[in-house]
């Protein structure tokens, strides 16, 4: 570690989180290595951590002899202060190299309020922030992320995105970088190149042009860029790299243990979940794959957690197995084992006790709507009785904490909806009082209420967002329905949720707001502390932009959105009919059902999902 | 059943974990090295340890202990092998023995104190000997409860210097204090606290502290 840093170390909160040298963390011998990655996650390192993708693209590219990929986080307010008193530049974890000194920096985007610390962090590294104006001999800057979807509000900052899956993509690309550096010749001929490949999608090949109204008239590509750019997806997920050994922080993070991807994708269809049609076609690991990794990251890292992952656990089709398998290895060990996100409809006991063998932590169901019709709207195909008869089950069993989890702000909502909510919740509760196994115990139930953001790459990326003072009113109505003291009530702040659907859904024109908010001060978004409305207001207002005309604003069904150049394999043929359909309050079948030509299927291995 | 004492050392970067985190990062170390450890009851089981003596975070040592209970007859040389292929950057296991002593008959550490200065320092180190040997130096120091004005000496069982490097760059005071530990022990920093009080001219840009050994109340080393 540089003495320098030694030094600011002692006066910081949580020291650990800046000097490595965590267990499984990886070093090399920078003689050894001729392309140096510096991973960056735009949060702390708690957060940046936790995160899955993190842990496997670090050791998907230390698996290559000649690549050495560090990592870097945001740093906490406290430390980016002395950084810039002592005239300090952002390092690599690993190594202290300070960010400029690296080949190739790669963001991962998983929320659209990161983006200001994208930018800080370049800054913090020394970097130039404007890619048009990064010199030659400055890092290659590049991101990925489910927000690399969208990635038209960071095209000034970024000089290439990964769209999609990037286990097999990223190395070939670095293979690319590595021969231009040898050779000699410049960012601008690795960029041409790079572009052939699935997924890469490099901004300034491309222009757009604009209409009177402020929508987009046309993106043009430059001669030898992709008129679409779909995204990179993996084919087989039995093979696809999972790290044995993950690193093991020496300090407390968020989601502190092993974590297994059951499959990606998901067959619900959702209408608001962009993950839900975005990670399409479902794929899934096979229980066996699953059962070694997890024994695998157990073994190298001592931790006593393990817990599934994906985006709809319940739908995998080898749980039993899978879950069977684990608790037979893990149960003698002390180990517990976490399934979260389980659908209420085929909840079951079964399930629930084999939870329950290990641990018993709170529930988590996610109605998302308040009433039948607009659960239908939304296509979240459960019943009220699916939700009160998992309760059920659940305070039969003892618990006796339970959280729904709802959206406000919902295409087509009207009061009755909302009012539908806090009904719902005393339906819970009514059951606890008739089936509660210990009542003495008490009750909480939790009633969440996020404000919904459209986003794009799903059926409402054409629709408005409620304003902030018609989210204000409805979360009122909301809490002065709740009347009994065991319904607790929380929300989220509207104007959070205001930016996101701005910048989920805006185009490359808002580089200049970013830009504007983080020199105004602008950091860590996502945490409450931090995050200032007004100096966002202030750079829309200083940048003449309008956040309505993002936010706000119904969409025409013919309208080209600005990530109308990026595909997931979902055609937007698809994504219109299924607006269609929301809007009568129909419903779809799930794709294990019935298959409903979304498109994605043309990605899978064989033209099939892995329904 | 075999409790089983371990000795190791903290050094950089593994001095910023905190007493927590390093709680922790022990459970999971000891799982790794394949020690069959006795394990907390209730639905989140984790391996007991106890460490004695928290050390406050940034410090380094050379003496830290921790206790844990082996279910299986344990190989001393091999849990130490076992457990520093385990275990982060900058902890180090030293030696693993059978437990006796219980830590609270801990009465004394041993620090070093180093006290650095950014480029030449000329002025005479013995004054800081001659402020600590002249009761009282009164600092306000904290206790779990409350904070008082204190009379730091009567914690200081022996303070001496081990060294000065002067350099253009940079130079260097080492001191080696004997201070109090366990009941109503004296942190290392009030040192430095009352360095900066008493002889202001004697502020150190940096320090570092170093905890080489600990004693029983007869100046034993303890184990």
């Amino acid at each position: 570690m540089q003495k320098e840093i030694e030094r600011i170390l002692p006066s910081v909160q949580k020291p650990a989180r800046y000097t490595g040298g965590e267990y499984n963390s990886i070093v090399k011998n920078p003689e050894n290595v001729d392309l140096r990655f510096a991973f960056c996650f735009p949060d702390v390192y708690e957060i940046g951590m936790s995160h899955l993708g993190l842990r496997i693209l670090y050791g998907l590219l230390n698996e290559h002899e000649k690549t050495w990929c560090e990592r870097v986080f945001a740093p906490w307010p406290d430390f980016e202060d002395k950084l810039r008193e002592n005239n300090l530049k952002l390092y690599g974890l690993e190594s202290g190299t300070p960010l400029h000194q690296f080949d190739v920096v790669g963001f991962t985007l998983q929320y659209e309020m990161s983006y200001s610390a994208v930018l800080n962090m370049l800054d913090l590294g020394g970097i130039t922030v404007r890619a048009a104006e990064r010199g030659e001999r400055e890092p290659l800057v590049i991101a990925g992320g489910p927000c690399a979807y969208n990635p038209e509000p960071l095209a000034d900052f970024i000089d290439l995105f990964c769209v999609g899956e990037a286990e097999e993509v990223l190395p070939r690309l670095l293979d690319i970088y590595r021969e231009y550096k040898k050779s000699g010749r410049g960012k601008r001929d690795f960029l041409k190149a790079a572009c052939a490949l699935p997924g890469i999608y490099v901004p300034s090949m491309y222009s757009v042009s604009y209409n009177p109204d402020g929508t987009v008239k046309e993106i043009t590509p430059e001669k030898g860029a992709p008129e679409t750019v779909t995204k990179a997806v993996i084919a087989d997920m039995d093979k696809v790299y999972f790290p044995g050994k993950t690193i093991v922080p020496s300090t407390e993070i968020v989601h502190d243990r092993v974590v297994l991807e059951l499959f990606r994708g998901c067959i619900r269809g959702c209408r608001f979940c962009q993950a839900g049609f975005a990670y399409r076609p479902v794929r899934s690991k096979r229980a066996e794959t699953l059962i070694r990794q997890g024994i695998d990251q157990c073994r190298g890292s001592g931790y006593q957690e393990v817990s599934l992952a994906s985006l709809s656990t319940s739908d995998y089709k080898e749980l039993t197995g899978l879950t069977d398998g684990m608790l037979e290895w893990c149960e003698p060990r002390n180990i517990s084992l976490n399934l979260p996100s389980l659908r209420a409809d085929n909840f079951s006991v079964e399930l629930l006790e084999r939870v329950q063998k290990v641990r018993k932590s709170g529930l988590t169901f996610a109605p998302e709507a308040g009433s039948v019709r607009l659960r239908n709207v939304i296509n979240k195909n459960i019943d009220e009785e699916d939700v009160l008869n998992a309760c059920r089950i659940a305070f039969e069993h003892g618990w006796s904490n339970v959280k729904l989890y709802f959206m406000i702000g919902l295409p087509t909502e009207t009061d009755e909806d909302i009012l539908a909510i806090a009904k719902l919740a005393s339906n819970v509760l009514r059951v606890w009082r008739n089936h509660a196994a210990n009542k003495a115990r008490g009750v909480t139930i939790t009633v969440s209420a996020a404000c919904f953001v459209p986003k794009p790459a799903t059926p409402f990326q054409w629709v408005a967002q409620d304003t902030r003072d018609e989210f204000q009113r409805k979360a009122r109505l909301l809490k002065d329905a709740i009347r009994e003291k065991a319904i607790k009530f929380r929300w989220h702040d509207p104007d959070t949720s205001f930016l996101e659907a701005v910048f989920a859904r805006g185009d490359r024109r808002l580089g200049k707001v970013i830009e504007t908010a983080w020199k105004n001060g602008a950091r860590l978004d996502g945490w409450n502390e931090f995050f200032s409305i007004g100096i966002w207001e202030k750079a829309f207002e200083e940048c003449g932009g309008s956040t309505e005309f993002y936010a706000n604003r119904t969409r025409d069904r013919d309208e080209i959105m600005p990530w109308e150049h990026i595909s997931t394999g979902v055609t937007r043929d698809f994504l219109l009919r299924e607006m269609d359909l929301a809007y009568k309050a129909d419903t779809s079948p799930d794709c294990r059902e019935k298959c409903l030509g979304c498109g994605a299927s043309k990605l899978a291995a064989g033209g099939k999902c892995d329904v | 059943m075999y409790k089983t004492r371990i000795l190791f050392s903290k050094d950089s970067p593994a001095s910023f974990i905190s007493h927590l985190d390093l709680m922790r990062t022990f459970q999971r170390a000891v799982i790794r090295a394949g020690l069959n450890v006795r394990h907390t009851e209730g639905f989140n089981p984790h391996a007991c340890i106890y460490i004695a003596q928290p050390l406050s975070l940034g410090y380094k040592s050379e003496c830290e202990m921790l206790d844990v209970i082996l279910l299986d007859m344990p190989d001393y040389d091999d849990i130490v092998t076992c457990l520093n292929s385990a275990l982060p950057e900058g902890l180090k296991a030293l030696s693993a023995y059978q437990s006796a002593r219980p830590f609270k008959e801990i009465a004394f550490a041993d620090y070093e104190i180093k006290l650095i200065y950014d480029g030449a320092f000329d002025k005479d180190e013995a004054e800081i000997i001659k402020l600590f040997s002249t009761p009282p130096v009164v600092i306000s120091k904290k206790s779990k409860r409350s904070e008082a004005e204190t009379d730091i000496t009567r914690f200081i069982n022996e303070i001496h210097i081990a060294g000065k490097k002067a350099g253009a760059d940079e130079s260097v005071i080492s001191l080696i204090a004997r201070l109090s530990a366990g009941e109503g022990s004296l942190n290392p920093k009030y040192i430095i606290y009352a360095i900066e009080k008493y002889l202001p001219g004697y502020k150190p840009d940096f320090f570092e502290i170093r905890r080489l050994s600990v004693l029983d109340k007869d100046l034993k080393e303890f184990r």
